[in-house]
């Protein structure tokens, strides 16, 4: 070891005079904030979609005496791209979505009341979302939204389910007056 | 997650400091450096589960921001190519007067090398990797880290001795 070699080691610390600008944490933090913000959203989407469920139950058995007809051209199907942005799920994607069509079509056949379309658009507007964030989340966060966007829309089939189930139940009589209301 | 963060401004108040130090004497440049450190400890966050404390969480650290710094030095055309056998051999060394020694001298020499010797110079005698190691962070063979090495060195005191003549 030369001098130049010993006045650097007895001097180490002295070298390390500089202090990194106050913003470069508070970038680091806005990006970690950003960062945060699927996780979150992903916990909410969970509690929502449940509190849709449960509400969905509530509204049908409280309000089941006011009729109004089922609006079929409010339901329609999320127009999604997810073949573009996720092409590996675009088959399975295709099949729920043929699913929960199937069921709303089922539904409309009905003539309850039931406001389950506001819902399945509140579910449609956080499957948009989310698919929104899986064009700019890093691959390592893409499994993570792609699994929110199938929870997604087994959330709706189960939200449709229930309600199928509970109208075949109490309104048997609904198919047959609708039938003699068109055949009038 | 609130605690999740002051975690991290924690770790980030105890490391940014020295890391800066580390990739300011080799790039060169506040903003630079301030983006090289800002992106390494977002790879510190995101990679924390990795660590396996196989070394200190420092030496962990710098590592991550010496490779980012490399890459970025690399995209800015960095260039330490292999050299012949008769260039690996490590040039002779002059002692430097002592009197030329000076914290600034030092500083200002590093400044002035080129990107390649700097790079070796800083990791080798600064942050205390071996030629071995070097060779691996920036993709040369051993012997042309220490041929590198041995080159910057002679510049630096070269430089040095320069400056404090033109200071008189």
């Amino acid at each position: 070891m030369d001098n130049l070699e010993n006045f650097i080691n007895e001097n180490r610390s002295s070298f390390d005079d500089k202090v990194p600008n106050l913003e470069v944490w508070a970038k680091i933090n806005d990006q970690l904030e950003q960062n945060s913000k699927p996780k979150v959203r992903h916990l909410r989407m969970y509690t929502y979609a449940t509190r849709i469920a449960a509400a969905c139950l509530l509204l049908f058995v409280g309000a089941f005496g006011s009729y109004k007809y089922f609006q079929v051209d409010n339901l329609d199907v999320v127009s999604i791209g997810i073949d573009e942005i996720a092409p590996e799920y675009a088959e399975e994607v295709a099949v729920y979505q043929q699913a929960v069509s199937l069921k709303m079509n089922k539904l409309a056949n009905y003539k309850s009341v039931y406001k389950v379309s506001e819902d399945m658009l509140q579910l449609d507007e956080a499957f948009d979302e989310l698919l929104k964030e899986l064009e700019s989340v890093p691959y390592s966060r893409r499994t993570q939204i792609l699994n929110a966007l199938i929870s997604n829309f087994e959330n709706k089939i189960n939200v449709l389910d229930k309600v199928i189930e509970e109208v075949e139940s109490t309104d048997s009589e609904s198919i047959n007056k609708i039938q003699d209301e068109i055949s009038l | 997650m609130a605690n999740d963060r002051r975690a991290q401004f924690e770790l980030y108040k105890l490391y940014s400091k020295g890391m800066y130090n580390v990739c300011m004497r080799m790039v060169n440049n506040e903003i630079d450096a301030e983006d090289i450190i800002q992106n390494s400890f977002m790879d510190v966050f995101s990679k924390l589960h990795m660590f396996k404390f196989e070394s200190s969480i420092g030496a962990w650290i710098k590592r991550i921001v010496i490779n980012n710094t490399i890459n970025f030095l690399k995209k800015r055309r960095l260039q330490i190519s292999e050299l012949n056998d008769q260039l690996q051999m490590p040039v002779e060394q002059e002692e430097i007067d002592d009197r030329h020694l000076e914290i600034n001298s030092v500083k200002k020499a590093l400044v002035k090398l080129p990107d390649g010797y700097r790079v070796v110079f800083n990791l080798y005698a600064f942050e205390g990797y071996d030629h071995k190691e070097i060779g691996k962070i920036i993709g040369v063979t051993e012997a042309t880290s220490k041929s590198q090495y041995s080159r910057a060195k002679k510049k630096i005191k070269e430089i040095i001795k320069s400056d404090f003549v033109e200071s008189i």
